[in-house]
């Protein structure tokens, strides 16, 4: 049962349209989400992660952008062949989606209550009142939330941004999804509650049982709360592992630089950070072949030619021509 | 909260205060006046009766016709004869048992001259607020949700063609065409002649039949300001996350936008909704005299150019009241619209 994914992106292109005309962000990215795990989906900013999250929740800003090519399997079925209404009831019901800024992310002239009920009003219509009060308040009380009867009369700019992002978690989950998509979750947030916050995802998900597409640029956070991670690079998936094999052993050259640019306590102190040289090309000015290889200490002329993703060991993918461990 | 308001109702007597002491000392300041008024008449009676007389007989002293005596009776009975803070404090001690004077120019009283033109001006004042709101609120919700679109243009277009044109050329165009040329619309006045003989519904057929021309010049240039305001804000909201996260819940993006962006969005419209209040009884002078109606707009006008000061008192008094509460109420619209606003230190974090 855990190896039959929940949801499953094949092949997921996703364009904007701009000034410059059409621009690609995300290109091809494909992987599996099984109930009950947490895939990381890890890349600088701008290498199209939110992008995929969006387009799985169809929340792409329209008319600008929109999902141009794959298919985004949700217990096999096709969400991107539904009809606006069909996905409006598995959004907030099965999906769920949860926001990088808490302040902004819930209305600041509605009670938390209301915006709490809100969810369980559109795909619990079936509650009464009181019914769903009691569902808020429980919900409330099991992220945490000190008093949850008082604070659901409260309005967000009375709570904490660590208590808002747990308001936040409480409207995701109101409906038990299946899938639950975090969209850097904790960035706003500071260290402590960072932690606190996946403690308390992960406890959720052993209690739950739903799959975590977790997306991030903090690989330590990976490491914490992930089972498999999914490295991207200006909209396609260069690398694609298990968290400890990837962390072990990066295959590809970006996912290399990436491991070592985070600062370690055993590195020496007050020394420079290593860092990948050079910028993410503009979206609409990209080589042709491997995206990553004008940074690259590994590029060569083969790399003019997109390498595709390729089987590199047990249940990983890689997509470089010169990717460690790999037979040439 | 409360304590705010009560302060901020306190806070209306010295700024009153300030206001009116300012204009009874400039009335004082500027030349002419009733008394220049009454020398000018008498002066003129004058001519009428021995325009040849007259040539050289004067005397220098603005031809006046009146002994010292006279103008020194006549400037104790307009109180001109005492120092400015005197009859100032004076005035606002009649103000206080709302005693606002006697109008030079009518002799009646300023309140009843005042109390005339109230339900002219409160109807139009009214109905141009319900209009622009009833318009600009729901104009700029669906230029919004258009944005871009024709639609958008085209009513762009439209608004600030509105906002370009004089109001006064607005009624004067409308005016010309309407009722002269086509004569749909009577010329001008508040109600007919025969006004007092008609039927109930004769005579609600009659004021509409009277308005309708000035307030297409009243409205003409009123829907730019409050439709754009309301557009940006709205399209600032539906840009806003907490819209995402409502859409994220399942909502249709319509009802995530009736139910989470509008209200946001009236927070601006809620600031100026006060100060709009104050513009009820302040009509166009211009407007009220192309239709011939007579507002408050006119009344004021005509009494500055009279130099009728008890009138131009008295109205700045109604408008300056008008005008504080009106903030204050633009204050408390704010208030109840956003839970984030609590004045004073009551509240939680502001």
């Amino acid at each position: 049962m855990a190896d039959l994914p929940i949801l499953s992106v094949v092949g997921l292109s996703a364009a904007f349209a701009t000034e410059q005309g059409i621009v690609s962000v995300v290109d091809g990215v494909s992987f599996d989400l099984s109930a009950g795990a947490t895939l990381g989906l890890v890349g600088e900013s701008g290498c199209g992660k939110s992008v995929t999250a969006l387009s799985i929740m169809g929340l792409l800003p329209k008319p600008a952008g929109r999902v141009t090519g794959g298919r985004i399997l949700f217990k096999g079925e096709d969400l991107l062949a539904l009809s606006a209404e069909q996905y409006q009831r598995i959004r907030g019901n099965r999906i769920a989606m949860i926001f990088q800024e808490p302040t902004t992310a819930l209305n600041p002239v509605h009670r938390i209550g209301r915006q709490l009920i809100e969810t369980l009003d559109m795909h619990r219509p079936e509650l009464s009142k009181r019914e769903k009060t009691a569902a808020a308040v429980e919900l409330l009380d099991r992220v945490g939330i000190p008093a949850p009867d008082q604070r659901l009369r409260d309005y967000p700019h009375q709570l904490s941004g660590g208590m808002r992002q747990r308001v936040l978690i409480a409207i995701a989950l109101a409906c038990r999804p299946d899938v639950l998509i975090a969209d850097e979750p904790t960035t706003a947030l500071d260290v402590t509650i960072q932690a606190q916050i996946l403690e308390l995802m992960r406890e959720l998900q052993r209690e739950y049982g739903m799959g975590i597409l977790f997306i991030t640029h903090d690989l330590g956070v990976v490491a914490e709360l992930c089972d498999e991670v999914v490295v991207m690079y200006a909209g396609r998936v260069v690398e694609r592992a298990g968290v400890a094999a990837l962390f072990a052993n990066p295959r590809h050259p970006y996912s290399e630089g990436l491991l070592a640019s985070i600062p370690r306590l055993e590195s020496v102190p007050k020394t420079r950070l290593v860092t990948i040289p050079g910028m993410v090309p503009a979206l609409s000015d990209m080589p042709d072949g491997c995206r990553f290889r004008n940074r690259c200490s590994r590029a060569s002329n083969r790399c003019q030619v997109e390498p595709p993703l390729v089987a590199a060991g047990a249940g990983r993918v890689v997509a470089c021509h010169h990717a460690t461990g790999v037979d040439e | 909260m409360t304590s705010y308001f009560i302060r901020r109702v306190l806070l209306i007597v010295p700024t009153f205060i300030g206001v009116s002491l300012l204009v009874f000392t400039l009335t004082r300041l500027v030349p002419g006046g009733p008394i220049e008024r009454m020398l000018n008449e008498a002066a003129m009676a004058g001519n009428e009766m021995g325009a040849s007389a007259m040539v050289g007989g004067y005397d220098g002293v603005g031809g006046s016709t009146l002994s010292a005596e006279q103008l020194e009776e006549l400037k104790a009975y307009y109180g001109f004869d005492k120092p400015v803070l005197i009859s100032y404090l004076e005035w606002l001690g009649k103000v206080l048992v709302l005693d606002l004077g006697t109008s030079t120019r009518y002799g009646e009283p300023v309140w009843d001259t005042i109390r005339d033109r109230f339900p002219i001006s409160i109807f139009y004042g009214v109905t141009t607020l319900i209009l622009t709101y009833g318009v600009c609120i729901p104009l700029g919700i669906a230029k919004a949700i258009r944005h871009k679109s024709s639609f958008d243009n085209i009513t762009s277009v439209i608004v600030f063609f509105g906002y370009a044109i004089p109001s006064y050329v607005v009624g004067i165009a409308v005016l010309t065409l309407f009722a002269s040329e086509w004569e749909l619309f009577p010329l001008g006045g508040f109600v007919s002649d025969d006004f007092e003989d008609l039927g109930f519904w004769d005579q609600v057929r009659d004021v509409f039949n009277h308005a309708v021309l000035p307030l297409l010049a009243y409205l003409a240039g009123s829907f730019a300001v409050t439709t754009l305001m309301m557009k940006n804000a709205l399209m600032d909201n539906l840009a806003a996350d907490y819209v995402r996260t409502a859409v994220a819940k399942g909502m249709a993006f319509k009802r995530a936008v009736f139910r989470h962006a509008l209200r946001n969005s009236l927070i601006p419209i809620a600031t100026s909704f006060g100060s709009n209040i104050s513009l009820i009884l302040t009509g166009s002078f211009l407007i009220e005299k192309i239709f011939n109606i007579d507002g408050f707009g006119l009344l004021g006008f005509e009494s500055l150019v009279e130099r009728d000061y008890p009138i131009v008192m008295g109205i700045l008094v109604i408008s300056s009241l008008l005008f504080l509460i009106g903030n204050i109420l633009s204050d408390i619209c704010v208030a109840l619209v956003d839970p984030r606003v609590r004045f004073g230190s009551d509240g939680a974090a502001g």
